[in-house]
């Protein structure tokens, strides 16, 4: 027997514990990061979880973390609850538990304050999940990765045991072990960067924490063509760059007035799960491709993750051109980041769900960057 | 292989996938019993039955394009999908 509950303080640890499967195998950082993000988020201050409770003990659980959203020719800007950290531990599922969780995190009256919820990187699992539960898909992100030939080596290798009887258990340790063995992972970035001064040919320079106040200007300068996007201001900028799983790289180009950024993201523990780039403005197409170049050069990244759904199109050929593929085939059952959206705390949505004149099913509407996401 | 004896070979086939994942519920599954519904079959399985469909009618499956609840909510449902989504047979 299971029972669903709304967050309780008390249940902390047992979340922290559970989000082994998602976050880190390390629980004093999952309790860190679950405090950053829900406690901490700067936009709804009341965590806001729902946990399936076997026998008194955490056995599932779907989180809501607060986000803010401009939309608009004259922007509005808008709150809005994200669904994320859907799990269920192996040995209940398929016992209703996912779906209850689901209706439960959809339904709770506390959503009433809001329009709409989002889902922002919905993996296969998720995604099939959600759509049962009555959230609408808007689209794949489309994510490109640019794999080293080292490992493309490997991971042929690895999917090579995967397939063999008796050695398809070292497939995954020897990747990871592989990965490990690499070091840091933003080890040669900061180690060619600081041998060049800082300074590339075209004047980039990388930086350990982020310069709020320059990077917001960036985005306020930029402009805004009522597309839906997160707000980027200092204050969320601050509390975004401090999430306790991840570290960031900032490469910039100018000095006090910055033309251009690229932030670079790796997992504090599991550096096999790749660099991604998670936010990337410039005032031109050459400094966006500038700050690209400069971290391919120095960072000698195993694997380097974007999103191209909604990326200005004129990048997609320097993209292509630098050694960038999709991640999947197009199927949305192979591991496509998918936004999804749903009515807070009502029906599922119709075909007509509007914010401020755009549509929200439509992924035109959209301008988004993995950081907006917690994938980012 | 004629038409019933295809669909019966999918069925054992599809029967013993999502068994795979709820052992516990062979006596009780029936070809008309509710999998999405009543929670039989959720995420994980889906996403394998999802997947195991594709490979059955031939092409990538958008999940995202359908109601799943209503046209996958039992194996005979199921079946009833991969048979109007399969390719006709080349001449």
């Amino acid at each position: 027997m299971h029972e669903i509950v709304r967050y309780d303080p008390g249940l902390k640890e047992q979340i922290a514990r559970l989000q082994r499967h998602l976050w880190s195998d390390d629980v004093r950082l999952n309790r860190a990061y679950f405090e950053w993000k829900y406690e901490e988020n700067p936009f709804i201050k009341v965590p806001l979880l729902h946990l399936a409770l076997s026998a008194g003990r955490v056995i599932g659980m779907r989180g809501m973390f607060g986000s803010c959203w401009e939309v608009g020719s004259s922007p509005r800007r808008v709150l809005v609850p994200c669904a994320d950290d859907f799990v269920v531990e192996a040995e209940h599922r398929n016992h209703g538990i996912g779906g209850a969780i689901m209706r439960a995190a959809v339904e709770d009256t506390a959503l009433s304050d809001y329009e709409y919820a989002f889902s922002l990187s919905a993996g296969p699992v998720t995604l099939a999940a959600s759509l049962v539960a009555g959230w609408r898909a808007v689209g794949s992100m489309r994510p490109a990765r640019r794999t080293s030939a080292q490992a493309l080596f490997l991971n042929r290798v690895a999917a090579r045991l995967r397939t063999a009887p008796a050695l398809w258990r070292y497939a995954n340790p020897l990747v990871r072990a592989h990965y490990r063995g690499v070091g840091r992972p933003f080890g040669a970035l900061d180690h060619r960067a600081r041998r060049t001064s800082g300074l590339s040919s075209s004047a980039v320079r990388v930086e350990a924490s982020p310069r709020v106040d320059a990077m917001a200007d960036v985005v306020a300068e930029l402009g805004h063509d009522g597309r839906l996007r997160h707000a980027r201001d200092e204050a969320y900028l601050v509390w975004r760059y401090r999430d306790p799983l991840h570290e960031y790289r900032f490469l910039v180009q100018g000095a006090d007035r910055l033309r251009g950024y690229l932030v670079l993201q790796a997992h504090r523990t599991e550096p096999e799960r790749g660099i991604r780039i998670v936010d990337w403005e410039a005032t031109t197409l050459e400094i966006r491709m500038d700050l690209l170049r400069a971290a391919l050069e120095w960072g000698r990244f195993p694997e380097l993750i974007v999103w191209t759904a909604t990326l200005p199109s004129e990048t997609d050929g320097p993209l292509a051109a630098l050694g960038f593929v999709p991640t999947s085939s197009g199927s949305q059952l192979r591991g496509v980041a998918t936004t999804m959206i749903r009515p807070a705390g009502r029906a599922p949505a119709g075909a007509d769900a509007i914010l401020e004149g755009q549509r929200l099913l439509d992924l035109a509407s959209w301008d988004m960057r993995m950081i907006y996401s917690m994938a980012g | 292989m004629g038409i019933h004896a295809e669909r019966m070979a999918l069925r054992d086939e599809l029967r013993r996938l999502i068994l795979e994942f709820a052992p516990e519920r062979e006596a009780a599954l029936a070809d008309d019993t509710p999998l999405i519904t009543s929670g039989i079959m959720e995420s994980i399985t889906l996403l394998n039955v999802a997947l195991w469909v594709e490979t059955k009618v031939g092409s990538e499956v958008e999940i995202t394009s359908f109601d799943l609840a209503a046209e996958w909510d039992s194996v005979s449902d199921i079946l009833t999908f991969i048979e109007r989504h399969q390719a006709p047979p080349s001449a």
